[in-house]
């Protein structure tokens, strides 16, 4: 009885924290959670690669993280939610 | 297809029909299969533009040409003589310390002087023209304004200030003035719903990043990474438009482990002349960029009628140019080429 209540509580306890995750909303990016997050192993001469975003290329597009101009393509890595 | 015309025509009712209380108009997509497209050949100019990188907006202003850099070299900015194209000055260094810009969001010039806008330090540079023709690089004033006007994406001279379009404002355009103030912020990013719930809200001005021109009292306003054309009258809302073109809105997509902003590569630049805005329209999708720079593509210069938003001509120029300005007498135009070896070329608009 005392493992079945134990799993249940547990399975109980999976599902939510799994709803939760589901329908927690997408947080925000923050100034310092791009600045803490780590530089992906992208990281080449041609790439400005840092806090999930890679701008590349020669363009007229800002990059949102260095705030400058000249790429030609931006991509923001997508950011596993704290919740 | 019917269903689609039908579902476009009544969301434009509706929004004619609201539009006295929104202050805006929209206008459905750019015909531009419908649009006669005319073909223009580049021609080179052989001004030095040696070791410069990206030329990202160049002007000219009676005897002075300027020319942005945003990429490669020390400094932002090179003032030529016009028409001679001989190399006068370069400024606006590049780096952190005092009289010094990480970046620049543009800069507007007229016979007397040049307004530089950094983009990270929230204060505008303004530089002497005589200065600059004796080689002097100083700026005479700095102008600080609030922290809230960085980061500054696109900067222009309207009547009485300036426009910014301010990445870290919910709003598109702050006016500024010349003396370190923010005068308002006007106008909500056209995004619609779908796509800003696909988007960190932080990250919409970015994805609706935009290249600016006025006549002084109209503001226009032309994607980068979309087929939106928006223009604002400062002084009567009821003017405005928004033009929504075949290319739609800037959209994102999924690439790898992120999205990619943008789905296509939008306007490179606009001018303002003689009721018309010249804008300049890439198209190309941003899906076949190979992880190469940017290969030449197709470049077109469409002109819309200032006040409708009326999409009336379409010009395919022969050479992907980045940036250009319109002559005082309405057909050269002065236009940069970063992919070519003499990046300054020339062209004329058919009558």
């Amino acid at each position: 009885m005392l493992l079945l209540g134990a799993g249940l509580l547990i399975g109980t306890g999976a599902c939510l924290n799994y709803r939760m995750t589901q329908q927690a909303p997408r947080e925000p990016i923050s100034d310092l959670t791009l600045a803490n997050i780590e530089a992906m192993a992208l990281v080449d001469k041609d790439h400005d690669v840092s806090g999930g975003v890679t701008c590349e290329g020669q363009g007229h597009i800002w990059c949102p993280l260095t705030n400058t101009s000249g790429y030609y393509s931006v991509t923001v890595i997508e950011f596993p939610s704290k919740n | 297809m019917m269903e689609c015309k039908h579902f476009r025509k009544a969301i434009c009712l509706v929004c004619a029909g609201i539009s006295p209380f929104l202050g805006m108009s929209c206008r459905s997509g750019a015909k531009l299969s419908e649009t006669e497209i005319v073909k223009i050949a580049v021609v080179p100019l052989p001004g030095d533009t040696a070791f410069l990188g990206y030329a990202a907006q160049i002007s000219v202003v009676d005897t002075m040409m300027y020319l942005q850099d945003n990429r490669g070299g020390e400094t932002f900015l090179r003032a030529y003589a016009y028409p001679s194209l001989k190399p006068l000055c370069k400024f606006v260094t590049r780096g952190k310390g005092p009289e010094e810009m990480l970046a620049v969001s543009g800069y507007t010039a007229d016979k007397d002087s040049v307004r530089v806008f950094a983009a990270q330090e929230h204060e505008m540079a303004v530089y002497s023209v005589s200065d600059l023709c004796r080689g002097i690089n100083k700026p005479v004033r700095v102008i600080e304004y609030p922290q809230s006007c960085m980061p500054a994406l696109a900067f222009c001279g309207v009547k009485g200030g300036f426009a910014l379009q301010n990445s870290s404002s919910a709003y598109r355009l702050t006016l500024i003035d010349s003396s370190g103030h923010i005068q308002a912020e006007k106008y909500d990013i056209p995004v619609s719903e779908t796509e800003r719930k696909k988007v960190q809200p932080e990250l919409i001005p970015y994805l609706w990043q935009s290249v600016l021109a006025s006549d002084g009292a109209v503001v226009a306003v032309g994607t980068k990474l979309g087929d939106v054309l928006e223009i604002y009258d400062l002084e009567d809302s009821l003017r405005n438009r928004v033009v929504r073109g075949e290319g739609g809105e800037p959209a994102v997509s999924h690439k790898g482990r992120g999205m990619q902003m943008g789905t296509i590569s939008g306007f490179y630049a606009l001018d303002i002349a003689d009721g018309k805005v010249y804008a300049l329209f890439d198209g190309s999708r941003l899906a076949d960029y190979n992880g190469q720079d940017a290969v030449p593509r197709k470049i077109f210069l469409r002109v819309y009628d200032l006040s409708t938003g009326e999409l009336e001509r379409i010009y395919e120029l022969d050479r992907h140019i980045s940036s250009f300005d319109i002559l005082t007498d309405g057909k050269t135009v002065i236009a940069t080429d970063p992919n070519a070896e003499h990046q300054l070329c020339t062209f004329t608009l058919p009558e």
